[in-house]
């Protein structure tokens, strides 16, 4: 157990702009990027909270949030495979530290990291044109790139094929705190890897975290984020997942409870080729409020996109799909498509969807559906007559309504990550899904 | 399909000139004019010309005041409303004090204008009543002597608030309260013209009742009031047909559309817009179905620069049933921001929205919709499909549906929506058939169109088809 401590003393409500500026013009240059810093920390004084006019985050109920009595926390990381890593093909050997190790060659990599990926976004920013409401300024997200100090940074070697998967453990360690961990991803020109992101909150502990990951050509990431929150905790990721030419990115996401929890994705197609699968399983229950907002942007040629969100809300739960795939002039023979399906089985449970398309390019192939059922009453009345009782029933086919988006996910076929997405799901509704 | 061609080739001569026949404008002598901008001022002159009660003035200060302290809705990209200037419009003209029972009688440049519309033929042989919305004053009402033994209302509003007062006071603003949103409010304090129809328990009007809407001035505000009423048991079918001349400045419409379907009643609305492309075209529309009642919204959108129109059934009790079929066309210019809403606020209701859009040269049509199952609502089955037709690749297509559920027993909400160009396979057979790229084309568009063709009168089928093939001339091939 690494130490948990403040890191700025004072609550989020009672720290000032010059404190902060302070504490984050004495950070270390060679790892943060101070001016980045200096202009995310204004952001994040000068915002409010995320809502309107945002489709997403306005139909989630922060308001109940003290953020200005939570104070900042270090976040608990680590870094492990899961077997030894065996650089498989004599590429070299990944490199996965936290930010405090970075040094060396490593300190190397990650500055071109930040270049490469500043240069890739700044390239997306041009492409994106506004249309909807969707905002990409947040005060959350300013306040984990202002003043977060901890995360850990991932770097995958040209023509790297492990085997084993990478896990990365981040905890926010402290009741009444919020935990600011950043992960870097970089994916080298053919390589590959699977990446485990397993967060997780102690009661009464908050997390903003972000991931900023480039995947470049020809190169391929399977990240599965396995999100477990404590009932009252604020959980929040922003992710920007830059893929390149012919570049696979594979996201699974598991969201399993927080007060308020929400996933804010951006992925950018931004080569030709690209290709990206994100698959969600979310479960929610008592008066727990979880939402994926999924933003995919098909910026090149024959660039693939399938969203596919399901999830299954109990009591008085709330759960939000939110997405969008855009296809700009010029992104020809792109498919996308983006599914959201949710099974409503509290009495008061509420399921929004809003799947979005945005699409000014006419030889592409775009769709995308979205269902909200109950449990079939035709269903429970077939298992009741074969003698299984209603609650068996009921996680009958429970299990059945997430056989499929299991099978998706890639990281469903590794054997570890499975089993740790089942334990999850498990611990978190009693179902076994598997 | 040789009547098809056949059709298509009869349609090709007909309007060959957009321009000349749907372009004109006639010079009109205004009767009345009023200034541009709206001040309470405004607001009492229009409604002491009108001589209205007194109650209605208090609803149309008090809406004016909910407009001044509103800002623009929200939820929908602020640049939609960067080209609105209230100050410089006109928010209330006639071209006659007079309403008129027979043709005749209508001033000469106005019935020019109607004459060359084709709107005296199509009364003489289909047309229940035309009620002809010129100049923001309904000049022109005509009603079946059938309709009146029946017992149906079909007036003009203004009329219809003078004879049935208490009936509009029962209803006006209840589905549509004027703080409603920022077009609902000015349209409560400016509005003028629209129509007023009730139909008794257990009529069945056989014919559709028409009205066609005219903006015929530079720069002026059109802010018509609806209220269909469709008494238990009833049924009936109201169409409004809108075709606008070609201005300068922008012309500007809000409309308000309450539409109440009681216990076992049907109610269709058929909506052919096609305001000139300077037309700002903002209208809020609502309907309740009550206890087994049926709300039909049939909504063409082929016109106007900007289109913000989303028909919403509310079904308020058991067994109530709601349907939106819509087409958006947008071409270089023009926004389609179109939709529907379904509300399902009762056990074992139904409801089914198709949407679809064309566009091109740059057009954005977008579809922007909600569906919400209401807690306890349980029992219910809704159903959207959206489909959109990119016919080249600058133009641009936006879904933008929200679907909010909170009810948990049976309860099946079904959202399906695609984004595509016609089909290059498609295309390739019919030129190998020997039908040229550009007919082929516009075969592939009217079957894409051809759910909602197949619902209009037969008059209607012919005029959207032939504005349709107007509108993509010279632009394919």
């Amino acid at each position: 157990m690494a130490e948990t401590r403040p890191n700025i003393a004072s609550p989020l409500g009672a720290l000032s702009f010059a404190e902060a500026r302070e504490w984050v013009r004495q950070l270390p240059a060679e790892v943060h990027n101070i001016p980045d810093k200096l202009v995310h920390l204004e952001n994040a004084f000068r915002l409010p909270l995320p809502g309107p006019p945002d489709e997403a985050w306005r139909r989630m109920d922060i308001e109940q949030f003290h953020i200005e009595k939570m104070v900042v926390t270090i976040p608990l990381i680590s870094v492990e495979t899961d077997g030894p890593d065996p650089g498989a093909n004599g590429s070299g050997r990944i490199e996965a530290v936290t930010l405090e190790d970075i040094a060396g060659d490593t300190q190397r990599r990650y500055a071109t990291f930040h270049s490469r990926f500043a240069a890739a976004f700044e390239r997306r920013r041009k492409k994106n044109k506004s249309r909807a409401n969707d905002v990409e300024e947040n005060k959350l997200y300013s306040y984990n790139q202002a003043l977060s100090e901890s995360g850990a940074f991932v770097y995958v070697p040209k023509d790297y094929q492990g085997e084993n998967t990478l896990i990365i453990r981040l905890e926010s360690p402290a009741a009444g705190g919020v935990a600011l961990p950043q992960l870097f991803i970089h994916v080298a020109p053919g390589a590959s890897v699977d990446i485990l992101l397993d967060l997780r909150c102690a009661p009464g502990a908050s997390i903003w975290s972000s991931l900023k990951a480039l995947v470049e050509e020809d190169g391929e990431l399977g990240l599965a984020t396995v999100q477990t929150a404590s009932p009252e905790a604020f959980a929040v990721q922003h992710r920007f997942v830059i893929a390149g030419e012919n570049a696979r990115v594979y996201l699974d996401d598991v969201a399993l409870g927080g007060q308020v929890s929400m996933v804010d994705s951006t992925c950018t197609l931004a080569g030709a080729g690209a290709h990206l699968n994100a698959y969600g399983l979310m479960a929610t229950e008592g008066r727990e409020h979880s939402g994926a907002k999924v933003s995919v942007e098909h910026h090149a040629e024959h660039t693939k996109s399938d969203t596919f969100y399901k999830a299954v809300l109990r009591d008085a739960s709330r759960a939000l799909f939110s997405g969008n795939i855009k296809i700009p002039q010029g992104s020809v023979h792109s498919v996308g498509y983006e599914e959201n399906r949710s099974l409503l089985l509290g009495e008061d449970a509420r399921s929004e969807s809003i799947p979005q398309l945005e699409i000014i390019e006419n030889d592409v192939s775009c769709s995308h559906g979205s269902t909200v059922s109950s449990l079939d009453p035709e269903e429970l009345y077939y298992l009741g007559s074969r003698g299984i009782p209603h609650p068996q029933a009921e996680r009958l086919l429970v299990k059945a309504f997430y056989a499929d988006i299991l099978g998706k996910m890639r990281l469903g076929a590794d054997e570890s990550v499975r089993a740790a997405v089942i334990d999850a799901v498990r611990e978190r509704t009693g179902i076994e899904i598997d | 399909m040789p009547e098809e061609r056949e059709d298509y080739f009869n349609i090709a001569d007909i309007n060959r000139d957009y321009e000349e026949l749907y372009g004109f404008r006639t010079a009109s002598a205004y009767m009345q004019g009023a200034e541009r901008g709206v001040s309470p001022e405004i607001i009492r002159e229009i409604s002491r010309i009108k001589n209205e009660p007194r109650w209605m003035l208090d609803f149309r200060l008090n809406a004016l005041d909910l407009f001044n302290a509103m800002p623009d809705p929200p939820w929908i990209d602020a640049s939609i409303f960067k080209d609105i200037n209230y100050d410089d419009l006109y928010f209330y003209a006639r071209a006659s004090d007079k309403q008129f029972n027979n043709w005749d009688d209508v001033p000469a440049d106005i019935r020019d204008t109607f004459d060359r519309l084709g709107v005296p033929e199509a009364e003489r042989k289909f047309l229940a009543g035309v009620s002809a919305q010129f100049e923001s004053e309904v000049v022109y009402h005509h009603i079946q002597e059938e309709l009146e033994k029946q017992g149906v209302i079909f007036l003009d509003f203004d009329s219809g608030l003078r004879e049935h007062e208490e009936l509009v006071r029962t209803y006006l603003g209840t589905l549509v309260p004027p703080g409603d949103n920022k077009f609902a409010a000015l349209n409560s304090a400016a509005w003028s013209g629209g129509s007023f129809v009730y139909v008794p328990p257990g009529v069945k009007v056989t014919i559709p009742l028409q009205a066609y809407f005219r903006i015929n001035a530079e720069s002026i505000g059109q802010f018509e009031r609806t209220i269909i009423i469709a008494d238990k048991g009833s049924s009936v079918h109201y169409i409004e047909g809108c075709t606008a001349p070609v201005y300068s400045r922008i012309a500007f419409h809000t409309g308000v559309i309450e539409l109440f379907a009681m216990e076992d009643a049907y109610l269709r609305y058929t909506t052919i817009q096609n305001w000139s492309n300077n037309v700002l075209n903002l209208v809020t529309q609502r309907a309740v179905a009550n206890r087994n009642a049926t709300v039909e919204w049939m909504d063409g959108n082929l016109g106007a620069r900007t289109t913000m129109k989303y028909p919403a059934v509310y079904l308020a009790e058991p067994g109530a049933r709601g349907r939106v079929l819509s087409i958006g066309y947008a071409n270089k210019g023009q926004r389609q921001d179109a939709g529907a809403k379904m509300i399902h606020a009762a056990p074992r209701t139904t409801s089914a929205i198709t949407a679809k859009s064309i566009s091109q040269n740059g057009g954005r049509s977008s579809y922007r919709g909600l569906v919400q199952v209401k807690k306890g609502a349980s029992h219910v089955k809704t159903d959207v499909e959206c489909d959109a037709l990119l016919l080249d690749d600058f133009s641009e297509s936006d879904t933008y549906p929200t679907i909010d559920v909170r009810e948990r027993e049976d309860v099946h909400v079904m959202h399906e929506a695609t984004v595509g160009k016609v089909s290059d396979e498609v295309i390739y057979y019919l030129k190998s058939r020997g039908i040229p790229e550009k007919d082929a084309v516009l075969m592939v568009i009217n079957g894409f169109l051809k759910e909602f063709t197949d619902e209009l009168p037969m008059e209607y089928a012919v005029e959207l088809n032939r504005l349709i093939q107007l509108e993509m001339e010279g632009t394919i091939g």
